[in-house]
């Protein structure tokens, strides 16, 4: 792992030399169109190899990652079960004073 | 009657429920917090992901001119590393989903909920009380009391329920927090090469053109605050780099704070360092 990011900090180095200014205007100022289409071609080339690479990297740890979806889901509808069960807590404790309510009023009239 | 009216009251206490910690608040806080500004950090990957792979086809087309196949082979990439960031982002949201059901589950106002049920229920026992036996079931202190022991049973429920949650699940919110840690690093080399790549090709493109170019340059005061906005692409970076730290700790936080080993300064921190990479993650997609 050590040697793939390595190998990603080099050719990140690589790749910005291939864009600086001073190979950009020189590639720019270059009469032969061969060469100028071989240069683009390969430096396109180099930068796809190097995405490739972070993808490949992204991707491995996109992957162990879903891995774990299954129990982040059974965990969040776990604690939305928790969550209910301390509504209705509150809610029996509502309708236990609900009742204390209408024996009150049963009370009043008699 | 009394006994009824007494067995009103024991099971209201009963079913009502002291104190869960407020650093459970505030990890759950934290946690919630920690998710959002991964999810910015990713949409910043994306947005230089696409802004340097645009600068990378003009610079080409520069050269030589540029064909509808060599586009859409560049497009294609794009697409697809846009696609594994996405996916990560979407499991990042189900992450973010899960502090949010442990904060709502913190924050929870049943507790206090319970407690003016309570004591209206007292209130109206009471009543019934001194309607049958011309007295009052509950004193002021007594009721008083009432009022201060029912939230506890509540309190529980949710401090048992949070501390069951971070017992249970402690493990694989470990593992994913190692993942997290990983793809931070790798998207910390991705966005800094990136960034750097989108500031040497501006600079090439809008400072160094009109420069060498054999026309004056027009807006002269423009290109002055190109040039400055362009040089302190770095300065924004490194920025977001070290705010972005405290991400990496998240873990160690979450660790210590499950082993009971955290206090609500440290927490407090690392709330206030969170928020100060949001402001950061917000001011540079404005940029």
């Amino acid at each position: 792992m050590a040697n793939t990011h390595k190998l990603l900090e080099l050719m990140r180095r690589q790749q910005r030399i291939l864009f600086s200014p001073k190979i950009q205007f020189l590639f720019e100022q270059e009469n032969d169109k061969l060469k100028r289409s071989a240069f683009v071609e390969q430096r396109q080339k180099y930068v796809n190899d190097l995405q490739n690479l972070e993808k490949q990297n992204l991707e491995r740890i996109a992957t162990k990652m879903k891995s774990l979806d299954a129990e982040l889901e059974n965990a969040i509808s776990e604690l939305e079960q928790e969550l209910q069960n301390i509504d209705s807590t509150v809610r029996i404790l509502n309708n236990i004073n609900n009742v204390c309510r209408v024996v009150s009023q049963i009370f009043m009239i008699f | 009657m009394r006994k009824i009216l007494m067995s009103f009251a024991v099971i209201a206490v009963l079913t009502s429920g002291c104190g869960y910690s407020k650093e459970y608040r505030k990890l759950t806080e934290a946690g919630n917090k920690y998710t959002i500004a991964v999810e910015e950090l990713l949409v910043v990957a994306s947005k230089l992901q696409l802004d340097s792979s645009s600068e990378r086809i003009l610079h080409d087309d520069r050269i030589i001119n540029q064909s509808v196949t060599q586009y859409q082979k560049i497009s294609n990439q794009d697409r697809e590393i846009l696609q594994t960031i996405d996916d990560i982002r979407s499991h990042n949201r189900l992450l973010q989903k899960y502090f949010n059901k442990l904060e709502e589950l913190a924050t929870s106002d049943a507790p206090s909920e319970a407690q003016q049920e309570i004591e209206y229920i007292s209130n109206n026992i009471n009543s019934i009380s001194f309607k049958i036996q011309k007295s009052r079931l509950f004193t002021n202190r007594s009721q008083g009391l009432l009022k201060k022991i029912t939230n506890i049973p509540v309190h529980s429920q949710i401090k048992g329920a949070i501390r069951k949650e971070l017992e249970k699940r402690n493990q694989t919110i470990l593992r994913e927090l190692t993942l997290q840690r990983e793809m931070l690093k790798e998207l910390g080399g991705f966005m800094n090469h990136r960034s750097e790549e989108i500031k040497q090709a501006q600079e090439i493109r809008l400072i160094i053109r009109p420069l060498i170019a054999n026309k004056r340059i027009e807006d002269e005061n423009k290109w002055i605050e190109q040039r400055r906005k362009i040089f302190l692409i770095d300065r924004q970076m490194a920025e977001l780099t070290n705010a972005s730290k405290i991400l990496d700790e998240f873990k160690d936080i979450f660790q210590a704070s499950v082993q009971g080993k955290i206090n609500s300064r440290r927490l407090n921190n690392t709330l206030k360092d969170i928020d100060s990479l949001l402001v950061l993650l917000e001011n540079h997609q404005k940029y």
